[in-house]
């Protein structure tokens, strides 16, 4: 074996390890590119569903959003699922758990950036392996929005790095609650997902709340990790404006999670021997 | 042989209430924990709750059936989908003992390994699910404007129990495919937490060939559906017979054979992993 090119930086060399490491599971990542176009389809058949039910009562668009914009945003919404770790994060609160996080605070490394790159390399593995193959099937299946404008899609592709990078700052964040939380600390992981999966707008387009609710939705991060990349491509939010949104998502994280970090190191007290 | 069978079924009803119990034990010495995932159990099917209302904030009914119509679906599917989680949930940690060989250990005690697995992972903050899905369909039931006769009150309860033992044996069949390979159990969630998303809405509403996946393949289509479309005379567009309703809980049955063969296949199948 050639011997590798010495990475660029050390927080690259985990982006890339993470990648690798994730890609090494082919039958899972068939499972699970198997479960998210069936979800897909059958989220995609119910809002179809409703949309028919529209078109009789003669209001054929909800806030805008017509069916083949709920449908496409349905697709992109599986596609997100894995990249934005929606289902939970356990990487970290494992690491925490059984005292093993002694070992990464000795690197000389920033350890919320040393996260966030493994976080990211993950994500990239997701986006081609378990976000493109859902979508096209969507596309075979059903009658998708797909902009002709190449910009929309690099906008769009932008907006896909950017809810990584939120997704990283906000996973780091909920996993330090590891450091207080003695035993199992799922439950609150769990909690984050519920709130994540109702204000992404990945169980329903936030379109179809009521204004108060979608306005709440709204402005959450978890809005910026999905439903808003999905109106990028749709052309009903502006890319640069969601980059910019991103942007302050993932600095306002980062920086809380910083101030947590240090709290958790002061009282630390590593687990195992 | 009858005899012995009882006396497993015996045997086997005991090892599963002592470990399950010792497991509640240690559960409920995280207090925190415990707390924040019994309220986030109740959260998430209290956010699929809200979605369904703010689903028919935009439409009066789909399909032809009514909010109440398909929040009682709703309800029944939960229920189920609860039960089978509450009951079988460690079979979902299956796929763990098949790669690490860790089965072994159950393949050597005295008490069947089904029964083990259960109670191995078994916990009680899996019950939030059932005391939502019950809270709904009590209010459903009270709201919605039905006439209740005695054998729809009759196929109703009878709908709900097939229902539940429908969705134990998807968990047990899907589950029982990581005895051939280890690393997909999210495979499963297509079937199980797919089926019971299917479930919570009219199956008429669905393409025929997304349709015929779920009913003929895998009945979730069918155990909530029929029985609620009898018991609360909903809607019936594709003119399904009233005994094919009536006889729709039924379905569970074949389900259960299957789910059981091939649990048997795969613990024959299984072969340690030699360390």
């Amino acid at each position: 074996m050639p011997p590798s090119p010495p990475p660029i930086t050390p927080y690259l060399a985990v982006a890339r390890q993470s990648f690798r490491r994730q890609s090494t599971y082919r039958l899972a990542t068939a499972a699970g590119v198997f479960t998210n176009t069936v979800f897909g389809i059958v989220l995609a058949a119910v809002l179809l569903g409703l949309y028919r039910a529209r078109e009789n009562s003669g209001r054929p668009t909800i806030d805008g959003l017509g069916a083949h914009g709920a449908v496409t945003l349905v697709f992109v919404g599986q596609a997100m699922l894995m990249v934005v770790a929606m289902f939970g994060w356990r990487d970290l609160t494992d690491r925490v758990r059984a005292g093993e996080i002694a070992m990464d605070l000795q690197r000389p490394v920033d350890v919320s950036t040393y996260w966030g790159a493994y976080f990211v390399g993950s994500s990239t593995y997701f986006v081609l392996a378990r976000g493109i193959p859902p979508f096209v099937v969507g596309a075979i299946v059903f009658d998708l929005v797909l902009p002709h404008d190449a910009l929309r899609w690099v906008w769009f592709a932008c907006s896909v790095v950017g809810a990584a990078v939120v997704a990283s700052r906000w996973w780091f964040l909920v996993s330090l609650s590891a450091f207080w939380v003695v035993g199992d600390v799922r439950g609150f992981l769990q909690l984050s997902t519920t709130v994540m999966l109702f204000c992404s707008g990945s169980l329903l387009p936030l379109q179809l709340f009521p204004s108060a609710i979608e306005t709440a939705a709204r402005s959450t991060p978890f809005a910026a990790m999905l439903q808003f990349p999905a109106q990028v491509l749709l052309g009903t939010w502006s890319g640069p404006m969601l980059l910019l949104v991103q942007l302050a998502w993932a600095v306002a994280l980062h920086l809380v999670g910083l101030a947590v970090l240090s709290r958790a190191l002061r009282k630390v007290v590593i687990d195992g021997g | 042989m009858a005899e012995q069978t009882a006396l497993g079924a015996r045997n086997d009803v005991r090892a599963f209430s002592l470990l399950a119990g010792a497991r509640v034990r240690s559960e409920l010495q995280y207090r925190s924990s415990f707390a924040a995932f019994t309220l986030s159990q109740t959260a998430i099917t209290f956010l699929d709750c809200a979605v369904i209302l703010i689903f028919f904030s935009n439409v009066p009914a789909i399909g032809g059936w009514s909010r109440g119509e398909v929040l009682y679906l709703y309800a029944v599917a939960t229920l189920s989908l609860g039960f089978a989680d509450f009951a079988m949930g460690s079979i979902e940690y299956l796929p763990q003992h098949v790669r690490t060989g860790t089965l072994d250990r159950l393949l050597v005690r005295p008490a069947g390994v089904l029964a083990q697995l259960l109670a191995e992972e078994f916990a009680l903050r899996r019950i939030g699910r059932i005391v939502q899905a019950t809270i709904v369909l009590t209010v459903v039931i009270a709201t919605t404007d039905v006439e209740w006769t005695f054998t729809g009150s009759l196929v109703a309860v009878a709908g709900a129990i097939g229902a539940m033992l429908t969705f134990c044996a998807l968990f047990l069949a899907t589950s029982s495919i990581s005895f051939w390979s280890p690393n997909t159990q999210e495979f499963a969630n297509a079937f199980t937490y797919g089926g019971a998303t299917v479930a919570e809405f009219p199956t008429h509403i669905f393409p025929s060939w997304l349709r015929v996946f779920f009913i003929g393949v895998v009945p979730a289509g069918v155990v909530v559906y029929l029985p609620a479309m009898y018991a609360l005379g909903a809607d019936n567009p594709l003119g399904i017979p009233t005994w094919v309703q009536v006889l729709s809980p039924l379905v569970c049955l074949p389900a259960l054979a299957v789910g059981g063969l091939v649990w048997r296949l795969g613990v024959r199948h299984y072969e340690s992993t030699g360390s």
